[in-house]
């Protein structure tokens, strides 16, 4: 049996990135896309600290202009949650936050209209073991948490069950490398989100999934390899 | 792609949505009918049918005997690959309206519903097609006194089970290669998001595909964990209500 599960994507940006508008446009439209609803959301963003404020203002900025609205219209940038179990579970995490009086850079809700809908949410400077961090929300809910050197970046990253995909931002083509290496997901990407094509294998480490899907590897899930020995 | 909001407002209004499972290429109606709510206005647009055991079982059973005795495994890679690219044509002859009942079900804005979930379908669908053919086989070397093959074969019936978030890509991601080794299928997708994915197995069903490889879909209420069984001779299901 392969599965293809959860994630809790960890986003992470340097303060070497070569361009902070395309890291925030990126950040900010992997957690609209599809309503957030997508297993390999950047749910997780992880700044370093000398770039945090400027950064999730921006992120949150653009955010704030997302175009809500009919998905039949062409123009609509994001539409309604999906049924009505799944906005609930986005209303409870993001209630459970509040309860808990965990910092808000972007209040998101529920839109006064027939429907499930829910706009776009960031929860800032959250502790990497809060649930927030931890647990798949699958809604556009955005945890964002800071940190000082490369190290703290791996460990903070890799503190989760999950393990489907990450995301570098960085000049540094050999922190780029070192940091891919040992970041535990199924994918990294390097100054890009959600990028590749049919030539490379998708899937997911630890609770995110076994086996993997697209590229010619996906064909050993339906082949079985077979030894005939022949003795002339 | 259809430019205004009222040219996809009327595309809507002219779809037949399926109600009935598709079990090679007979429609089966159900005595029990899942509603699909459309999440942007809370309303009922239509309703699948809600599969059971007996229904699995029929579906299980079908794919088995076209993989047994049916031509998909059976024929040459080449002739696999040129169904696959003819599936994708007509997949992309009704990409409008696969988009709008992705959109209708499960709310994704149009634009990345036609854009990016139908492209990674078309796509998916015509590399694996390609690949079908271009699959080499190995031959150890082990001396003079013998011949070794390493041989890869399909594993038979496959089980696929997918979610609603992109219920074509991720059917795509199972389905194409699946097919492009010569398996046959049973497709359980999410109740939330079949609409689409029925009409999809119409569209193989409409170029005979389907009856060459009973490309069977089913939709059941969740949840149910499916386990499917793989043996030389025979597939069982089991459905675990949890």
């Amino acid at each position: 049996m392969w599965l293809e599960l959860g994630g809790k994507s960890a986003n992470i940006v340097f303060e070497d990135a070569p361009d902070m508008e395309a890291a925030a446009q990126a950040a900010a439209w992997g957690i609209r896309f599809n309503s957030g609803q997508m297993c390999t959301a950047p749910t997780r963003l992880l700044l370093q600290s000398s770039i945090a404020k400027t950064f999730i203002d921006r992120v949150a900025q653009i955010l704030k202009e997302v175009k809500i609205g009919d998905p039949f219209d062409p123009s609509t940038q994001m539409g309604p949650i999906a049924n009505a179990k799944q906005l609930n579970t986005i209303k409870k995490y993001v209630d459970s936050a509040r309860s808990r009086n965990v910092e808000e850079i972007l209040k998101g809700s529920e839109v006064e209209k027939d429907g499930f809908w829910f706009t776009p949410t960031v929860f800032g400077s959250v502790s990497p073991d809060d649930s927030l961090a931890q647990e798949e929300i699958f809604g556009p809910v955005l945890t964002v948490m800071t940190f000082e050197t490369e190290k703290e970046a791996i460990q903070i990253a890799n503190n989760s069950v999950y393990g489907l995909a990450a995301a570098i931002w960085t000049s540094n083509l050999s922190r780029a490398h070192k940091v891919s290496r040992k970041l535990k997901a199924g994918t990294v990407w390097v100054n890009c989100y959600e990028e590749g094509d049919m030539t490379v294998p998708f899937g997911g480490m630890k609770r995110s999934g076994n086996g993997r899907d697209k590229s010619i590897h996906a064909l050993e899930k339906y082949l079985e390899m077979k030894t005939t020995w022949v003795q002339l | 792609m259809i430019e205004t909001i009222t040219g996809w407002q009327s595309l809507v209004s002219t779809l037949s949505l399926s109600t009935t499972h598709l079990i090679g290429s007979d429609r089966l109606s159900s005595p029990e009918q899942i509603p699909v709510v459309s999440p942007a206005t809370g309303k009922v647009i239509g309703s699948i049918p809600r599969g059971t055991k007996v229904e699995i079982d029929l579906a299980v059973s079908a794919a088995r005997r076209a993989f047994d005795l049916g031509p998909w495994p059976k024929m040459s890679p080449r002739e696999r690959k040129e169904y696959m690219l003819k599936f994708a044509d007509n997949i992309e002859k009704h990409r409008d309206e696969l988009a709008a009942l992705v959109t209708l079900e499960m709310g994704k804005p149009i634009s990345d519903s036609w854009g990016i979930e139908l492209r990674a379908l078309i796509r998916t669908i015509q590399w694996f097609a390609e690949m079908a053919d271009k699959i080499y086989d190995e031959t150890p070397q082990v001396g003079e006194d013998a011949v070794a093959l390493i041989t890869r074969e399909p594993v038979g019936v496959v089980g696929v089970v997918t979610p609603w978030n992109f219920p074509l890509t991720l059917t795509a991601w199972k389905i194409a290669p699946a097919l492009a080794v010569g398996c046959t299928l049973v497709v359980k997708p999410s109740e939330i998001s079949s609409l689409s994915v029925i009409r999809l197995a119409e569209l193989a069903l409409d170029q005979k595909l389907a009856k060459n490889l009973e490309c069977t879909t089913m939709s059941m209420h969740l949840p149910l964990l499916v386990q499917l069984q793989r043996d030389a001779n025979f597939c069982t299901t089991q459905l675990i209500q949890t």
